[in-house]
């Protein structure tokens, strides 16, 4: 059973693309629930819209590690895909995921490809400003996870009130040894927006810095174990 | 120098550096570097200097010798000055010109992967003063690790298609004809 989840924060103008993204999905998924990181918009009404098809919780602002966190707790599917709700999946993306798992049932997380695209609604002269790589990309990015729930159990959790929460997490489950395989196809389209420029927040960078420090050390601690133990 | 790519998968970009030949013939022991940013950011912690290169999505580290070597060059002292400075801190290692061809290699190295630029300004090791990091006792070769492993997921982020002033600073608006 495949649980997808969409996080969203003051998402008002794109989280309907993102809700009908999944559910025009070529393999619906058994859930949907829209993870809401304290939203004041119009982001609840979007989602409630849907009727019981689409799930609905809020909680107080946590970052989108903490949203995600909900909705793991608040789904029960063995599979868990994530979307952020300014991106959209394209139709066939949780038939290709799924069939990859079943076709190797060792893997743990599958992604894929992702296109970006301008979002429409961009005032002219910011669009201007914006430069939009339109290649296809390997994504290790939210909005293409697919993975089995017990993954979390391994890697722990998502951590809340940081930016570069998925940065974190994809770090430690490779140091966990998670299998991982990134489709070709191109199955999710990332809306490129003023919003998601991370990097250019200097709290941020100071963040992914600090989350690439942890790995060194607790890969440095990893082999270290090893080679004391070899000793011994 | 001695260059790591551990648990890197670091391809068509890997360089082994050749630590015997000159680097750049045409470096000069008193130009003055800086750090490339805002395409690097950097952090210095006790044990190491963390860099991140935003435009190719690797990271560093630098050991603490290799990170008084930073901290030195970028902020702008000359190599020469750098090099006279190490050897009076590390007398018992006694080999200036050694030490100077360490500085070289890891300039050179700074120089491949775009982690510094030349500048034009100056500034002596009396100005920028003592190093964070906590120098071991006895001299050993910098150590610089590379990583890509998540170049992918940070190559993604959009900041690398904004111009350098970048958002929320937007383009220069189109000079009006006529």
């Amino acid at each position: 059973m495949i649980s997808a989840i969409i996080t969203a924060f003051n998402s008002e103008a794109y989280l309907a693309q993102g809700i009908e993204s999944v559910l025009n999905q070529t393999l619906v998924p058994a859930e949907i629930l829209v993870a809401d990181d304290g939203s004041t918009d119009a982001t609840a009404a979007i989602a409630k819209r849907y009727g019981p098809r689409v799930l609905y919780r809020w909680q107080e602002n946590q970052g989108p590690g903490g949203a995600r966190m909900l909705g793991i707790r608040e789904t029960s599917g063995d599979f868990l895909a994530f979307l952020d709700s300014d991106d959209i999946w394209l139709p066939r993306k949780l038939e290709l995921q799924y069939a990859a798992v079943q076709e190797e049932p060792s893997l743990d997380l599958v992604f894929p490809h992702l296109r970006q695209f301008l979002s429409p609604d961009l005032k002219p002269e910011v669009a201007a400003s914006l430069v939009c790589d339109e290649r296809p990309h390997a994504s290790s990015l939210i909005s293409g996870f697919f993975g089995r729930r017990s993954v979390f159990e391994r890697v722990g959790p998502l951590f809340k009130d940081m930016k570069a929460d998925f940065v974190d997490w994809y770090l430690r489950a490779r140091e966990a040894g998670v299998r991982m395989k990134t489709l070709d196809e191109v199955l999710v389209m990332r809306r490129i927006h003023p919003g998601n420029f991370t990097l250019l927040n200097k709290d941020v960078r100071h963040e992914y810095l600090h989350v690439l420090k942890a790995s060194l050390d607790r890969r440095r601690s990893q082999q270290g174990g090893a080679k004391s133990s070899e000793k011994g | 120098l001695y260059i790591e790519e551990t648990i890197s998968l670091i391809g068509d970009g890997a360089r082994k550096p050749d630590f015997h030949a000159a680097k750049d013939p045409a470096m000069n022991s008193n130009q003055s570097f800086e750090c490339n940013s805002p395409d690097v950011v950097f952090e210095s912690f006790d044990d190491e200097v963390v860099l991140l290169n935003l435009q190719t999505g690797r990271y560093y580290s630098l050991d603490p010798i290799g990170m008084m070597y930073w901290e030195y060059l970028s902020q702008g002292v000359p190599p020469a000055e750098i090099v006279a400075h190490v050897a009076r801190k590390f007398p018992a290692h006694g080999n200036a010109s050694e030490l100077k061809l360490d500085l070289e290699a890891l300039l050179s190295e700074f120089q491949s992967e775009q982690l510094v630029r030349t500048s034009v300004n100056s500034r002596s090791i009396a100005e920028v003063g003592e190093p964070k990091t906590k120098l071991p006792e006895k001299y050993a070769r910098p150590v610089l690790s590379k990583f890509d492993d998540v170049a992918e997921m940070l190559l993604l982020d959009p900041v690398h298609d904004v111009s350098e002033a970048g958002w929320p600073n937007p383009a220069p608006a189109e000079p009006k004809q006529g």
